[in-house]
């Protein structure tokens, strides 16, 4: 592996793996596939022979590559069965999310990740849009498309 | 979005069973490391001794490599309308060219994006030795550029395009 020493990747995998894991569970909806979905994103890294010039373009890669990574995963469970969502609302529900939450995980992907991103983990209109690599009018108009579509499914409550 | 359900969503955490696994598997790689390592040391010292002087006289430059060939100052013919999907974001239109460099290098490319292991990586990045990686362009081309730029040197690469078809070749500049 490339980047193998201890330090590094507990370094890495502190400032990392919850965003990456509360992502992952967003769109997987399944707690195992989600620790897998971290952990191959994190072995990618290991094995990768390329360096970041910022730690905002490092913060970028692992939350690009693990959208996409879950969306590799959720392509080929589609030819399986879809996942359950009670099992990723007890993690939710646990840590004390509204039903509202319950709404967010049931949006399609196109909604659900710039929500995700933007209201939950905090990133700016234009960070989400450099990490989903679309322009900043598509994040802002698929953030007011998601809401629209979370208040018809709350009868206005957002 | 209500504030509640925000600081609630924060409270979930990765399992540590995640880091236990990496560290478990970067430990065990590391050994199987170190095992082929023992064996190699001598062979290496002499190798490394010899690039050493190789680079200090002669070429302190990385060179980019396509197809196992190394670019020089010829076109060389890079692309005539592949299907192959190597990224994510591949559209038919888009030119795709199998790259190496044989140093550890800063890839710079003014229009287009780096590809790694499918991976968009923007247009900027900094590659081991023997990294391959993938620029990928649309457009006419002409005059897109790459550069490869080591402690010691940087070289332009530069695209040029054969008007009314779909070839494109490349060639180093400086």
């Amino acid at each position: 592996m490339s980047r193998s020493s201890h330090d590094e990747i507990n370094a890495v995998y502190d400032k990392y793996s919850d965003t990456m894991y509360r992502i992952a569970l967003s769109h997987l909806l399944n707690k195992e596939d989600a620790e897998d979905a971290v952990h191959d994103v994190f072995i990618k890294y290991m094995n990768g022979s390329f360096a970041f010039f910022s730690e905002e373009h490092e913060k970028a890669w692992f939350i690009r590559v693990t959208v996409n990574h879950c969306h590799d995963l959720m392509r080929r469970r589609k030819l399986r069965s879809h996942a359950p969502l009670e099992e990723a609302m007890e993690v939710f529900a646990e840590a004390g999310t509204s039903d509202t939450m319950r709404e967010i995980l049931t949006l399609e992907d196109i909604y659900k990740t710039p929500i995700i991103l933007h209201y939950f983990e905090g990133y700016s209109v234009e960070e989400t849009a450099r990490m989903l690599r679309i322009s900043v009018s598509a994040v802002k108009m698929r953030l007011s498309r998601g809401r629209d579509k979370l208040k018809d499914k709350l009868s206005g409550e957002i | 979005m209500n504030e509640n359900d925000i600081s609630a969503y924060k409270k979930i955490t990765a399992p540590s069973s995640i880091k236990e696994r990496l560290i478990s598997e970067s430990a065990k790689e590391r050994k199987n490391h170190h095992v082929k390592a023992a064996f190699c040391y001598a062979a290496a010292g002499i190798a490394a001794m010899i690039i050493f002087a190789f680079t200090f006289f002669w070429n302190e430059g990385a060179s980019l490599y396509l197809n196992g060939d190394e670019i020089g100052g010829k076109n060389v013919f890079v692309y005539e309308n592949s299907s192959v999907a190597v990224a994510r974001t591949f559209t038919a239109s888009r030119v795709t060219i199998p790259l190496k460099t044989d140093k550890d290098a800063e890839i710079t490319v003014s229009s287009g994006m780096i590809v790694i292991d499918g991976e968009d990586m923007g247009q900027k990045i900094k590659t081991k030795k023997n990294a391959e990686f993938i620029w990928m362009f649309e457009g006419e081309a002409d005059g897109y550029q790459l550069e490869v730029k080591t402690d010691k040197k940087s070289s332009l690469y530069s695209i040029s395009h054969k008007e009314g078809t779909e070839k494109f070749y490349i060639k180093k500049v400086n």
